[in-house]
């Protein structure tokens, strides 16, 4: 008896665990500001155009979206679906359609990484799919931004097929967030996991291009991120030329805006998690010239 | 045929006992150092790489505040620039001369256990008779700048480190 009490009361604090997961998120006036940041929209175009450009090889889909106040909706009508099965195309999967094989599911066509540990995704590992497949578009600072904007994905799919119905699929910002803590292992979805897991992909914000592909690259030319903690985010940036770096040197707002210009997520996740932003910039002309500016979020 | 044997067998233990030389005579020590690292090695990389004339390069511990990327090389056709080790570093951290230090360094020439590039590099210099260079270089800007850090150690200073680490 005392042994069932046991694993019922354990059973209990793993349920309230569960329910006491924490999903932050800012307040509405910076998710809002958030979601007004041209990185987003151009982050989803690159995207779609991405998607449609690999999509036209093969003629599968039609494609169309629009950014609505409650997410994005991406239209995609399957043209014709010859194809069954599987299809390696080296980094990537493509599944596609299969009315007689049980073992594909859903019954649609989406992608699937090889190596998706690496990065924020969905899969159909998770038993869930999604178009918007976080590895292929984005690296973990676009999807945290994704996440805090709060938008979800409508994926209406129209097969064209006699027997297959149309179908919408939604992603959540919810799912984003449940996807990174499986994947990151993460403890949780609060504040301070969500600054951990940006320090711990600070690769995604230097000059490396991102998954190879140029054309999807959200990275910076003239700087890197140090650190991302709950003291604040360190960026170092180098300004090539001397009178480059006297002009923003001398000014904090100039610093900011120039690397705004180079590296726009560092200055938005400063200002949405409401960190303090400390800039080192460094004279390349002259080594050992640098200047460090500390600015606070509510600046930014 | 029996007669021929001892023959073929005399030029073959020649041939190997050459392929293992090193290309100047070493005091003791420098070959004893060379043999531990060898043997350390056996695990982890290649150990041929140090008899061979190919060209090195591999991955290997890093050093505090280095980056992977770390190349050993050693160009044949240039004997005298030695063999290299090269490590990558942030290009800030090169600016703030947040690298490794003198000592860091020095203790890599360590070959008690799973030795690193550095160590793998000195017995490659030592076999070769060659100097050894251990540089640092910035992961960006290298082009623009030509930022970088490096040391050159001669065959002898090589010789004096590498015998007071046994």
């Amino acid at each position: 008896m005392k042994k069932y009490f046991l694993i019922l009361l354990m059973s209990i604090a793993g349920s309230i665990a569960a329910a006491a997961q924490e999903y932050w998120r800012p307040s509405a006036e910076l998710v809002e500001r958030a979601r007004q940041e041209p990185v987003i929209r151009e982050h989803i175009e690159r995207y779609i155009s991405f998607r449609r450009s690999i999509e036209s090889e093969k003629s599968l889909l039609d494609i169309h979206y629009t950014i609505q106040p409650d997410g994005i909706h991406i239209s995609q009508t399957l043209k014709y679906d010859k194809y069954s099965n599987m299809q390696d195309f080296g980094d990537h999967y493509v599944i596609y359609y299969s009315e007689n094989d049980p073992y594909i599911t859903p019954e649609v066509r989406a992608y699937t990484t090889k190596t998706f540990e690496s990065v924020l995704c969905l899969t159909l590992d998770q038993e869930k799919y999604s178009t918007y497949n976080l590895s292929r578009l984005c690296d973990a600072w676009m999807t945290w931004l994704f996440y805090i904007t709060g938008y979800s994905i409508y994926d209406d799919w129209d097969f064209k097929r006699p027997k297959k119905e149309r179908e919408t699929t939604v992603t959540t910002s919810k799912d984003i967030a449940d996807a990174a803590i499986k994947i990151c292992r993460l403890k949780d979805w609060s504040r301070d996991s969500q600054i951990a897991l940006l320090n711990r992909y600070l690769s995604d914000r230097t000059s490396t291009t991102w998954g190879g592909r140029k054309e999807l690259q959200t990275s910076s030319q003239f700087s890197d991120v140090k650190s991302v903690t709950p003291d604040g985010i360190e960026v170092c940036a180098a300004l090539l030329d001397r009178s480059g770096y006297d002009a923003v040197s001398n000014d904090s707002s100039k610093a900011v805006e120039f690397i705004y210009k180079d590296n726009p997520l560092v200055v938005i996740a400063a200002r949405t998690l409401g960190l303090p932003l400390c800039i080192h910039l460094y004279d390349m002309t002259r080594f050992g010239t640098k200047t460090v500016f500390t600015i606070n979020p509510e600046a930014l | 045929m029996k007669r021929f044997f001892p023959i073929l067998l005399f030029l073959m233990l020649g041939i190997v006992s050459f392929a293992g030389d090193p290309v100047k005579p070493l005091p003791a020590k420098a070959q004893a150092y060379i043999d531990k690292v060898k043997q350390q090695t056996r695990s982890e990389y290649d150990a041929r790489h140090i008899t061979d004339n190919e060209s090195l390069s591999s991955s290997f511990k890093a050093i505090r505040g280095t980056k992977s990327g770390t190349k050993v090389t050693f160009d044949e056709k240039n004997p005298e620039a030695g063999v290299q080790v090269w490590f990558v570093v942030s290009w800030y951290r090169m600016l703030d001369n947040d690298v490794p230090t003198g000592e860091e360094i020095e203790a890599e020439f360590n070959c008690d256990a799973a030795p690193g590039a550095i160590a793998y590099g000195a017995a490659c210099a030592l076999y070769r008779g060659c100097p050894l260079t251990i540089g640092l270089k910035p992961d960006r800007f290298f082009e623009e700048t030509g930022l970088h850090s490096s040391i050159t150690l001669t065959h002898e200073e090589l010789i004096a480190i590498c015998s007071s680490k046994l």
